[in-house]
């Protein structure tokens, strides 16, 4: 099932961590300004990417956590996942997508999907333990 | 393409050229000194009669060249490192794949006209010969001469070794003592670092309409850790292109050195990265910027790029997957843009099913080349 929201919400998120990378790619991840910003050009920029999908996950799961079961958790992070990949190919096609991009396309879709899928599903189980409750 | 630029360039290219000037200075110095008469001025025209002897680069290279702290080479079968010593002296060492050190070589000089060369064996046995071969004790020549005596399998300096021009080798040896050079990183003075990348495949619009690709040697020159600009040779197309945003940027290719009847040299890594740093050293009165890649397309240029990409988006490695080109994934894109460069596809050739199975086969190729780690190709049916 198709949760709009959810999807609007990784696409946001998406298209904030590729802001935050273009604006300080030289000073975090690319000094020697290589490549171009886009998260998949450096592994620095993959970690703090997937870092911050796994975090907006956990709070996306914690919240599922309060009154709604696990399966309804990770609905909402893979619609998040695929929203943010949206994003992803649309900022790809911006910069230029290159010789092998659909291969890039699917890589960058499992970093996406595996770290908010994985973040809801950690942030459920985390707020079940601690007791969430709405 | 500025035209200053142009022919500064020009100049340090051919600098080859220059080699006989000095040594015709030297010439008048010695005859001035014994004939101390008037006699009319002879004047010179460059020319090619006036081209260095086979080997020699030229004063201005060599100069800049006794400026190279360190030179790192990795060849396909070996990595060389060589150093220049605070006296002066020349050491290289030879590592193979395996990491472990196969022997080291040095030249060592005397005075400025005779050396000694040096050969340390992995038993540690030192054995010495005489430089009778007159070239001058580059790093360069150094590697050369270890990786030679290290394929030739000679464990110690000794008469049954011949010259061949610069360079000792076992009496029966064949072939060439020039490895593959993989990457050539040179370590100069100021902290200036330039490296050369061989590259199988890469597309490039060197200017407008002028679209050059197939192997490439990519160079990059830092400045204390930053970039300051790069440079690439195509041997294909012979072509020429570089860029140090605020320096100095152009291209040129043999027509444009006709009066000098073409490239007056094979351009290689060893020649890359010294001219790199040229461009910076006698243009270095501007600050080094921080470089961008690639200018900044207009929003226009983005939305046209993403329906029809620029046959320039080809870089080398993994096109906006660079975090893959340390691991085995790299192997599948070099094929692959081999594949494209020799087919004449693009990015765009992903969605054209229609017109060409031949960039389809270089597609699959490399999504089978991912899928099975690196290892897989289809059918070597490749173009």
């Amino acid at each position: 099932m198709v949760r709009w929201r959810m999807a609007v919400v990784g696409a946001a998120v998406f298209g904030l961590v590729h802001a935050v990378e273009a604006l300080r790619w030289r000073a975090w991840f690319d000094p020697a300004g290589r490549y171009d910003p886009w998260f998949l050009n450096n592994g620095v920029a993959v970690g703090f990417a997937a870092a911050m999908f796994l975090l907006v996950g956990i709070v996306v799961g914690m919240r599922a956590a309060a009154r709604r079961p696990f399966g309804d958790a990770v609905i909402d992070g893979l619609n998040m996942a695929g929203g943010a990949a949206v994003a992803m190919i649309a900022v790809l096609l911006s910069i230029g997508p290159g010789t092998i991009f659909p291969i890039v396309v699917v890589f960058g879709a499992v970093v996406v999907a595996v770290s908010i899928t994985a973040g809801a599903a950690l942030g459920w189980s985390g707020g079940r333990a601690l007791g969430v409750r709405a | 393409m500025h035209r200053g630029r142009f022919v500064i360039a020009c100049a340090l290219l051919a600098g080859g050229l220059l080699l006989p000037m000095s040594s015709y200075n030297r010439i008048v110095s010695a005859r001035q000194q014994t004939a101390v008469t008037d006699r009319a001025v002879r004047p010179l025209t460059v020319s090619l009669k006036r081209a260095p002897a086979p080997g020699e680069r030229g004063e201005t290279y060599y100069t800049l060249e006794s400026r190279i702290r360190r030179q790192t080479t990795q060849l396909a079968d070996a990595t060389l490192v060589a150093e220049r010593l605070s006296d002066g002296d020349v050491v290289a060492t030879l590592k193979d794949t395996a990491g472990n050190e196969a022997g080291r070589f040095k030249i060592d000089l005397i005075d400025s006209a005779s050396h000694v060369l040096e050969l340390w064996a992995t038993t540690g046995e030192l054995s010495q010969a005489a430089d009778d071969s007159g070239a001058r004790p580059t790093l360069e020549r150094a590697q050369r001469q270890m990786y030679a005596l290290w394929k030739d399998d000679v464990r110690k300096l000794s008469g049954r070794l011949q010259w061949r021009r610069d360079i000792m080798r076992a009496g029966g040896a064949s072939g060439s003592a020039q490895g593959d050079v993989r990457r050539l990183e040179t370590v100069w003075d100021d902290g200036l670092v330039a490296t050369t990348t061989y590259a199988p495949s890469v597309t490039h619009e060197a200017a407008s309409g002028k679209i050059v690709h197939g192997e490439a040697l990519i160079a990059e020159l830092t400045k204390d850790g930053v970039r300051i600009g790069g440079a690439n040779w195509f041997p294909r197309d012979q072509v020429f292109v570089w860029d140090l945003p605020g320096v100095t940027n152009g291209w040129f290719d043999a027509t444009h050195l006709t009066s000098y009847g073409g490239w007056p040299f094979k351009p290689d890594a060893q020649w890359l990265n010294i001219q790199l740093i040229a461009f910076y050293h006698f243009q270095h009165g501007q600050p080094p910027q921080a470089a961008l890649q690639r200018p900044k397309p207009s929003l226009a240029a983005r939305l046209w790029n993403a329906i029809e990409p620029r046959l320039a988006a080809n870089e080398p490695g993994c096109d906006d997957l660079h975090w893959l080109d340390g691991t085995i994934y790299r192997a599948c894109c070099d094929v692959h843009d081999y594949c494209y460069a020799k087919a004449g596809c693009t990015s765009s050739s992903w969605w054209r099913f229609v017109t060409s199975w031949t960039c389809d086969l270089c597609n699959m190729d490399v999504i089978y080349c991912f899928a099975t780690g690196g290892s897989g190709h289809v059918l070597n049916k490749l173009p």
